[in-house]
């Protein structure tokens, strides 16, 4: 298992679309420390925060995106090899290699989305961001679990549907996912019975921009309770079981 | 060994979730209740008399994990849950079946949700709140001086009548875009220094607006649209005008004077009537606010007075 996710990740984790997105990673860092900024009248913000809000959530969305990119059709084009039964002759059943490549995707895209960071990384080494080492940390740590998460939920789709639709829905999950709360909000705040059906629904989805605040409160020190944390844990784990159940379910209906 | 793993799995997970149902509060959570607490205390005696924000009950959103959504009631009684009232998400104002004004709000958890682009942090989206309690606390307010009747009786007249239609017109003509935007920045100079230019570069801009009105409007169409923005501004402006002290009071910082463009609909009567009725509380002696909420009188009717700044 561990081999089949380094060889994964050895053929994931280069190319042109690291490049790219550590490019554009930059781009948005430094435009938004060099004024760009989601302007409220009267918002008490101090403005340094402001921007070093606006950037996580920026580089939030771009990290989702990027995992899906990474993650689809890796598991369509495994399943069209012959290396699939090689590995399975030689004991590495259909599930556990399913599982190793959702893991090895989710590894390339926290790698991606740690260098779409990385001009982040400096100004907050070399700059005076209203952080400590520990705050960095950790929010760094659930940026990158973010985008593990939708790399995760990226291939399990793409073990029952082909690549092209498993990035499509990636991709609507990224946008709903980034304004969850706010879409959730809008169908809470029509009081019709399918309006609420559709908000309750919105539970299954996972919600980024809520892992999006946890990772800015963790930056800011500003970490004051676990719910966020929970719910974050309880997506992890349900995004991980779910790659299991997924892993087993496609190995037993093709017998490998 | 596998089948442990697995075991050792699934208790994680359930130990996750029992998590979140143990630490859910029964009614709403404590930072919630402390916060609007706090703004309840607020006291605005000085910039309107007679509203305190303590007068009115509060009727907050619960999110139940699995049942049904369900409201919290806070008022002198302390906090109940009522089910058998439909809940609406929103930050809004409702009126009982006995009369009696109430604030709607959702918790500060959901309320940090709904505002986050990434550019609040926490302990400012808490001070948002208190200052939105405030502004919806103030339609309650307007609710028992009448202007509700008012209210109802305007609009009902303006859903008979092309109003929306104009509205939707106006929205989309850049040239008037141009004019309001124009005439906003007078008013935030004029807010910022009340001297008699900066009134006459005032009166100029509406003027203009209002000749741009006439001539790209039948009359009739422009006095309706005159009447349903007079409508806008009174009731969401002063309303503006409250939440906007409360946060500057809340934050220690200096009201702020700015516009970030032209709004659709009915959201740019917040800004031009908050200003108005800043502009307009600078007035000595100026005693604008007794009749406001129950006669037809609107901020031009004291805007356009010769300067007593």
């Amino acid at each position: 298992m561990k081999a089949l996710i380094k060889l994964h990740v050895k053929e994931n984790a280069r190319g042109r679309s690291f490049v790219l997105f550590g490019i554009l990673g930059g781009l948005v860092s430094l435009v938004l420390l060099t004024g760009g900024l989601v302007i409220v009248d009267n918002n008490p913000t101090e403005k340094i925060i402001s921007q070093f809000g606006t950037q996580w959530k920026f580089l939030s969305i771009l990290s989702g995106l990027a995992a899906v990119a990474v993650s689809m059709g890796t598991i369509e084009r495994h399943r069209k090899e012959k290396r699939t039964e090689l590995l399975a002759l030689h004991g590495l059943g259909l599930d556990r290699q399913l599982f190793s490549l959702a893991i090895g995707n989710a590894i390339v895209s926290i790698m991606l989305s740690a260098i779409l960071a990385l001009v982040l990384v400096f100004i907050v080494i070399f700059g005076q961001a209203p952080t400590s080492l520990l705050g960095f940390a950790a929010a760094f740590a659930s940026y990158l679990l973010t985008a593990g998460i939708v790399a995760l939920i990226v291939s399990v789709l793409n073990m029952f549907l082909p690549g092209v639709v498993a990035a499509v829905l990636g991709v609507f999950l990224v946008m709903i996912g980034s304004f969850h709360q706010i879409i959730q909000g809008m169908f809470l705040n029509n009081s019709q019975p399918a309006g609420r059906i559709l908000g309750k629904a919105m539970n299954l989805l996972p919600p980024l921009d809520v892992f999006n605040r946890l990772t800015r409160c963790l930056f800011f020190l500003e970490f004051n309770g676990g719910r966020d944390l929970t719910v974050f844990l309880i997506f992890i784990w349900l995004t991980m079981t779910a790659v299991y159940l997924a892993g087993k379910g496609v190995s037993r209906r093709e017998k490998i | 060994m596998k089948k442990y793993k697995q075991i050792l799995w699934l208790l994680i997970g359930a130990a996750l979730i029992a998590s979140l149902f143990i630490r859910q509060p029964r009614f709403i959570d404590a930072h919630t209740i402390d916060l609007i607490d706090q703004a309840r205390r607020l006291d605005f005696e000085d910039c309107w008399p007679g509203y305190q924000p303590d007068m009115y009950p509060v009727e907050v959103y619960k999110r139940n994990l699995l049942g049904r959504d369900s409201i919290v009631r806070y008022d002198k009684n302390g906090l109940y849950e009522i089910k058998d009232k439909t809940p609406v998400y929103a930050l809004s104002m409702d009126v009982d079946p006995d009369g009696q004004a109430v604030v709607r709000m959702i918790t500060a958890r959901d309320y940090q949700s709904l505002s986050d682009m990434g550019n609040y942090d926490g302990p400012s989206a808490d001070l948002s709140y208190q200052a939105v309690f405030a502004h919806e606390a103030f339609h309650c307010f307007q609710f028992d001086r009448g202007f509700y009747d008012l209210f109802k009786q305007r609009t009902s007249a303006c859903q008979k009548s092309s109003v929306a239609a104009t509205s939707r017109k106006l929205d989309h003509d850049p040239e008037y875009q141009k004019l309001w935007v124009d005439e906003m920045h007078r008013l935030i100079d004029y807010a910022k220094e009340g001297n008699a230019k900066n009134h006459q570069a005032y009166l100029h801009s509406y003027q203009m607006r209002l000749d741009y009105l006439y001539s790209s409007l039948e009359a009739e169409d422009a006095d309706e649209y005159l009447s349903y923005s007079a409508l806008y501004e009174k009731s969401e402006g002063t309303a503006q005008y409250i939440e906007n002290i409360a946060l500057s009071r809340l934050s220690g910082k200096k009201l702020e004077f700015s516009i970030t463009g032209y709004g659709a609909d009915a959201s740019k009567f917040y800004d031009s009537g908050f200003l108005k009725s800043y502009i307009l509380d600078q007035k000595k002696g100026l005693d604008w606010k007794t009749d406001f909420f129950t006669t037809d009188k609107t901020f031009e009717d004291y805007l356009l007075e010769a300067d007593r700044l």
